[in-house]
């Protein structure tokens, strides 16, 4: 089975629909498992510092090893 | 059919400004972590389950990821590339002395920061609450089926890509769905 299958069958179960309470807050209601985990996932954050953090590591992995800079400069 | 997930709705999807280009940084790499970085991610915190762990295993995967692009031939897409380096390292990481013995406190500057700053601090709350019902839900069942949750939860994914992921069929993938899926609801009802 491909791809869009497997939306086609989440499809069938889309019946997602949103009603106003008492207090005037929106209740959502997830039709899926899958549809819950993607509105937790588009709410939680990448920490601002992991970037940071993944660049300098790759920047440090970048550059060739002391002694191979130590050398290259000597001949 | 009657949905057990009823809550607060979030209305706005946080966005961010893309970042400035980072020195020494191939800007090939740096293109893959823009794309892709959320998914892993949320994928990790959700499999492990604590927010530091989370930041520290995302770190390892992408800087892994960096190590291993030139041996990457395209074969697969990058998405699942990625998720395949994050599962082997969870899986590694739970088999470690420390995970199995040291407890780890969430951080909970960690859980504020994961959610969106653009929220009002009652949307925060909702979210964090929802975010911490969810967790303890997943936590709850077997790795199988919190990797296969987690797995179909990304519409990048067909059935094919996460069977190639978790090494078996497809039909398998689509069974163990839905007795994951079963699993989670049932747990995700008790967390009310």
């Amino acid at each position: 089975m491909n791809h869009k299958s497997k939306f086609r069958e989440e499809e069938n179960y889309d019946q997602t629909h949103e009603v106003q309470n008492q207090t005037g807050q929106t209740v959502k209601d997830f039709a899926s498992v899958e549809e819950l985990l993607r509105h937790d996932a588009a709410t939680t954050l990448v920490p601002a510092e992991l970037r940071e953090r993944v660049c300098e590591s790759v920047a440090r992995g970048s550059k060739s090893p002391w002694w191979n800079r130590f050398f290259k400069s000597k001949g | 059919m009657q949905s057990a997930f009823s809550l607060h709705a979030i209305v706005n999807t946080p966005t961010t400004d893309p970042a400035p280009p980072s020195p020494g940084v191939p800007e090939a790499f740096e293109a893959v972590y823009n794309e892709h970085a959320k998914a892993v991610f949320y994928f990790v915190l959700r499999l492990v389950g604590d927010a530091a762990q989370a930041e520290d295993a995302t770190h390892d995967v992408f800087v892994k990821a960096f190590k291993n692009m030139p041996e990457f031939r395209g074969e697969a897409k990058v998405r699942t590339w990625l998720y395949r380096i994050a599962i082997n390292h969870c899986h590694n990481l739970a088999q470690t002395w420390y995970k199995r013995h040291i407890f780890s406190n969430a951080n909970e500057a960690l859980w504020d920061a994961s959610c969106s700053s653009q929220f009002d601090p009652l949307r925060k709350l909702e979210t964090k609450e929802l975010g911490e019902r969810i967790q303890k839900a997943l936590g709850a069942l077997p790795e199988e089926y919190r990797v296969i949750l987690l797995l179909a939860a990304d519409e990048r994914l067909s059935y094919e890509e996460i069977a190639a992921l978790t090494d078996q069929t497809s039909d398998a993938v689509r069974g163990k769905l839905y007795r994951a899926r079963k699993a989670f609801t049932d747990r995700f009802r008790e967390t009310a």
